[in-house]
């Protein structure tokens, strides 16, 4: 039903930790996609990024894993943290996900499966 | 400078934008274009975030249309209605409410938006442009269609903003605002309007700091120019605002446009026509005319005299049309 493209390794800005904050990192889904997806050869041969399968959830479902930190914001828009992360949740590489990851497995908020994970403060 | 094709059918380098935004490197080695195909990619999601990288004046990050792809490469622009039209070319559009889900969230500097069709549709606040909260992105928008639903719709924050021959659209009534800015950005030839029946945005453009310079600029369809602590200045601008601040002429929309509300190409015997003032920044055109010294029409569009301007046009892109 769904697939998504996933950053295997962090991407590091060293000339500013708030540019570093804004890179995406190991785990973090960078787009969500239909299944069957024509995927290029650059995004299928990238050393750093990789391509999940997630036959029995609907993209929708996933798309909590493309929201960035939340931040706040003062009264002219702008915002007060500027070394908010580019994503506030990602997949735990360091563990397989099934073949056929349920939704329950995957967004698993109270992190008895250790597929979902929040960022650390 | 590296350039790479965005196309979701699979045609091109990468499937979607945000998988070309985060191929590239943190710190730029060479100049960065990305250029989408004649598609219309929606989302409810972000499209484009571009975030976290180093640039500089050289090493620079443009969005664009492929050649050809580009609605301004529409060999029938002259007499298609001009407003967000996906048959027209290369266009990205956000159905999502919230900035975090904008079509384009620009924060980092040097970053050139040029040639697309940008909209955000969801009434609640969508997003076309945004900084996410980012006060010193200042990106350079040119011959772009962007439209938005919400008084934060359109937001560019940085200081050093240069928005120039592009068509800026608020398509929500009795909103606050047609562009919000922080930092007063530069606004050359474009044409900022709003698209709905009955109340007008409260205003054309907020800014609260610096100096905000609109030239050549038709303002048409809020209820004033302005707000904000901003020094605004304006430089042969035509509106119909309550307001006419000193550099602005008042005139009345339909008689400059051919559809007042959905086509904002200027018509025969417009005001705007030949009353604008030189500026590099404002040219080409939206309709890719190179504009001639002396007779710069205000606004975005530049008017064509049959047989006349079709020979700047070829000059300028090295085709007939």
């Amino acid at each position: 039903m769904s697939e998504c493209l996933i950053r295997t390794v962090d991407k590091i800005n060293i000339d500013s930790r708030q540019k570093n904050a804004a890179c995406t990192k190991r785990g973090d889904v960078i787009v969500i996609v239909d299944d069957n997806w024509p995927w290029t050869a650059k995004e299928i041969n990238s050393p750093q990024h990789t391509i999940k399968k997630f036959p029995g959830i609907d993209k929708d479902d996933l798309s909590g894993f493309l929201a960035p930190e939340p931040g706040t914001f003062d009264s002219l828009g702008r915002a007060l943290d500027p070394y908010l992360q580019r994503r506030f949740s990602f997949l735990d590489l360091s563990v397989g996900l099934p073949a056929r990851p349920t939704l329950t497995q995957v967004l698993d908020t109270q992190r008895t499966k250790p597929i979902w994970s929040d960022r650390d403060p | 400078m590296a350039t790479e094709t965005i196309d979701s059918g699979g045609g091109g380098d990468f499937t979607t934008w945000q998988a070309w935004e985060d191929n590239l490197p943190a710190t730029l080695i060479e100049a960065e274009v990305g250029q989408g195909v004649n598609e219309e990619i929606s989302s409810s999601s972000a499209i484009l975030i571009i975030a976290g990288h180093t640039t500089t004046a050289t090493f620079t990050i443009t969005v664009t249309a492929r050649a050809g792809d580009s609605f301004a490469d529409n060999p029938s622009i002259e007499t298609t209605p001009l407003t967000y039209d996906s048959a027209n070319g290369c266009a990205l559009l956000a159905t999502g409410g919230y900035a975090s889900n904008a079509a384009i969230s620009i924060q980092d500097q040097n970053v050139f938006v040029t040639r697309l069709q940008v909209d955000a549709t969801h009434s609640g606040g969508g997003n076309a442009f945004t900084n996410n909260g980012d006060t010193t992105a200042s990106p350079t928008i040119d011959q772009c269609i962007a439209r938005a639903k919400s008084s934060d719709g359109l937001q560019f924050f940085g200081p050093n903003t240069l928005l120039k021959n592009s068509l800026f659209i608020q398509a929500q009534n009795n909103t606050l605002r047609i562009l919000h800015c922080y930092n007063g950005p530069e606004v050359v030839n474009c044409t900022l309007v709003s698209e709905g029946v009955g109340n007008d945005p409260n205003d054309a453009i907020e800014a609260n700091y610096g100096t905000t310079q609109l030239t050549n600029c038709a303002i048409f369809n809020a209820d004033t120019t302005d707000i904000g602590s901003s020094t605004f200045t304006y430089t042969d601008c035509f509106t119909n605002t309550s307001n006419t601040p000193t550099g602005c002429t008042d005139v009345v929309d339909t008689d400059q446009f051919v559809a007042a509300q959905s086509d904002w190409r200027l018509k025969s015997g417009a005001d705007c026509i030949d009353a604008g003032s030189d500026d590099t920044n404002g040219t080409p055109s939206i309709n890719g005319i190179s504009r001639v010294s002396g007779n710069y029409d205000v606004g975005c569009w530049e008017f064509l005299v049959a047989g006349v301007a079709n020979a700047n046009r070829m000059l300028l892109l090295g085709v007939g049309v």
